[in-house]
């Protein structure tokens, strides 16, 4: 078993890697009497690869026999590359194995298609069902969710994970066409829609003992950043629209790394799209933590996020009206929206200002980054006249300081003087 | 006349030099563990034995100033090991005790807070790390071992999180920093000692499992070490089978 078993990790996790979704949270499943395991409610992640992402599930495809053909996807049946099928119990003993020495937080099960989407489906559940069923396995599952399988297996990957994901790749539904010939945006929101109608449906209302626990960390989605020619405020208005319309708990950014030679993509020499998808991030985070609506952070006369700046600073810059704020008596809203300034740090300002003024010093004791976050408070022992903003100035001051921590160190000073 | 008052290493020996402190009415120089030396000429040492029952009283006196959040807090940053950490608290109690600012308690920006807040929140951060990188071994039948060496003294706080995560497997999880581990015999948790501590030689094959995964999950073209001695930093990779032909070399 063990030389089979090495072999097939080995293929069907390279594989599966560049799902970026990670996260085990969300879920607070306790653990099954007699069973193994429970849901920790922040996620936790059991170590760290060395691109410096977390691992906090086994990430692993069932099978990596595709039949689609999609110009992006390593796995995609024109390429020739080794193909591996787990069977069911092979699958389960290792998850259990790994979970019991703490090695993992639970699964991430995905697959390529094979044969076709419902028997594809019908395996994913079957792992599922059998480490809920028969291991009494309390711990996290996350499902693919196929697009094109039927409602009833997608029902019931929803009873027995904790969290659904289907993913749209491609941010529009032409590019879609073009890249991958073989899927559509409908066969792709069809199961998305049908789980959060669903969830919706379990929760409304007192449960009662024989409400499901459906889907308790909701679903989640992944797009490919820089493989077609969407605009980032193209990809913003998608994402808001998922968080508000379909509920997902997160949307994740990809930046296409080129795997395959294909002439609708870019060169296979692009180096991924790194700085982008951060910034992608950091607005992602803008719309769900700090209370912006993605109009906010781009529109049609600006339509991609500026690479030099993050996109709260951007917003600040845009709206000097706004700024200087006075901390101590700011709304908690208006505070969030300070460059340099965390969800963290903004409550620990209006919890502590009841008792005493917050100044300068009391923000670098907390751990606001002040480097940002001086341009835009309210200094009392200053004259306003002298505390105006100007949006010009400071981003030529920040984009000109030094980052700390560079390799180089310069002689030249000391040489010169 | 000022005394350094020396307790006995446990959060219980700290409560009960508070307790002696406001029983005796010593004016204080210094309180410091018996492990540490005392560095200051100028004040007469003083021992305080460790009673249970004064400990408690302590508590139950934080608590009904500030709450049981401020006492987990407070135990946390206790647990920080830090040098002068119990000058640090004794000022934050003083002042709780003193009823001079009736709000004192629930400020957490005061300059006598920030710092132990901190403080707990790295306790908290490095606990948190734990629950992730700590690795069981199959070394008997249903029967798990780990071995750990955190920088803070937080075994007692993993306690909770895996004795209801395996509930029915034993696992002892000893820290061989600091000599002592616990273990979980199916019912209760319970602090045992080891001399002469060896660590098992046995590994199993979910070990190659593991390293086989790891390795094929890295992204070669995302490589950002930086990044990933941040998020996991280099004094912890001892004792991960991943990382153990890194941490050889």
């Amino acid at each position: 078993m063990l030389e089979s078993t090495l072999k097939k990790i080995s293929i069907l996790s390279a594989a599966a890697k560049y799902d970026v979704s990670c996260s085990s949270s969300g879920s607070k499943r306790s653990t099954p009497s007699s069973g193994v395991g429970n849901g920790a409610l922040s996620g936790i992640c059991h170590s760290f690869t060395e691109d410096g992402r977390c691992i906090s599930l086994l990430k692993i495809l069932f099978s990596n026999a595709c039949k689609y053909d999609c110009a992006y996807c390593i796995n995609r049946k024109s390429n020739d590359i080794e193909r591996a099928t787990f069977n069911i119990q092979e699958l389960t003993d290792l998850v259990m194995g790994l979970y019991k020495r703490n090695y993992i937080e639970g699964l991430f099960l995905s697959s390529a298609v094979f044969n076709n989407p419902d028997y594809t489906m019908e395996y994913l559940v079957r792992v599922a069902k059998d480490l809920r069923e028969k291991y009494r396995f309390g711990g996290y599952i996350h499902l693919k969710a196929i697009p094109g399988a039927s409602a009833l297996l997608i029902h019931q990957a929803g009873l027995y994970a904790d969290r659904c994901s289907v993913n749209i790749e491609v941010p529009s539904s032409k590019s879609l066409a073009y890249l991958a010939p073989d899927k559509n945006f409908k066969a792709i929101f069809q199961p998305m829609n049908y789980l959060a109608e669903r969830k919706l449906e379990y929760s409304a209302g007192k449960p009662s003992k024989y409400t499901p626990h459906f889907l308790p960390a909701g679903q989640t989605t992944q797009m490919i950043i820089g493989a077609s020619g969407e605009s980032d405020l193209d990809i913003l208005k998608l994402s808001s629209s998922l968080y508000q319309k379909q509920k997902l708990k997160r949307v994740y950014f990809s930046g296409y790394i080129p795997l395959n030679n294909d002439k609708r993509l870019p060169a296979i020499t692009v180096a991924p799209p790194l700085v982008r998808e951060n910034r992608l991030y950091q607005a992602d985070w803008l719309m769900r933590f700090y209370q912006f609506s993605y109009d906010e952070i781009l529109d049609d006369s600006n339509p991609h996020l500026d690479l030099q700046i993050d996109p709260k600073m951007g917003w600040a810059l845009r709206h000097p009206e706004v700024f200087p704020l006075d901390i101590n008596t700011a709304d908690y809203e208006m505070i969030l929206r300070i460059p340099g300034i965390g969800v963290r740090s903004a409550k620990l300002i209006v919890s502590g200002r009841r008792h005493s003024r917050i100044t300068l010093a009391h923000l670098r004791k907390l751990g606001v980054a002040l480097n940002r976050a001086k341009y835009f408070i309210y200094d009392p022992d200053l004259p306003r006249s002298l505390q105006l903003v100007y949006p010009e100035q400071i981003k030529m001051n920040l984009i000109a300081a030094p980052k700390k921590n560079q390799n180089q160190i310069s002689f030249l000073p000391s040489l010169v003087s | 006349m000022k005394y350094t008052i020396i307790y006995d290493n446990t959060f219980a020996g700290f409560l009960s030099a508070i307790f002696e402190i406001y029983r005796l009415h010593l004016p204080v120089a210094g309180i410091l563990s018996k492990n540490e030396t005392p560095l200051d000429l100028f004040s007469e040492l003083y021992s305080v034995e460790t009673r249970e029952e004064w400990a408690r009283r302590v508590e139950r006196a934080i608590v009904n100033q500030a709450g049981k959040n401020i006492l987990d807090l407070l135990y946390c940053a206790f647990l920080s090991e830090e040098q002068g950490v119990e000058n640090k608290l004794f000022t934050y109690i003083q002042m709780l005790f003193s009823n001079d600012n009736a709000q004192f308690a629930k400020n957490p920006t005061s300059l006598e807070m920030l710092p132990l807040l901190k403080l707990a929140q790295s306790v908290q951060r490095e606990k948190h790390l734990f629950y992730g990188i700590l690795r069981f071994q199959e070394i008997g039948e249903n029967f798990y071992f780990a071995e750990i060496e955190p920088k803070y003294d937080i075994l007692q706080l993993l306690a909770n999180h895996f004795q209801r995560r395996f509930k029915k497997q034993q696992w002892v999880i000893f820290d061989s920093s600091r000599q002592y581990g616990l273990y979980y015999n199916l019912e209760t948790v319970e602090v045992i000692f080891i001399e002469n501590f060896k660590p098992p030689e046995k590994q199993d094959q979910f070990t190659s499992f593991w390293q086989t995964y790891y390795k094929s999950a890295t992204i070669e073209e995302r490589l950002n070490k930086r990044q990933f001695r941040r998020m996991l930093p280099e004094r912890y990779w001892k004792h991960l089978p991943e990382r153990q032909k890194a941490y050889s070399l």
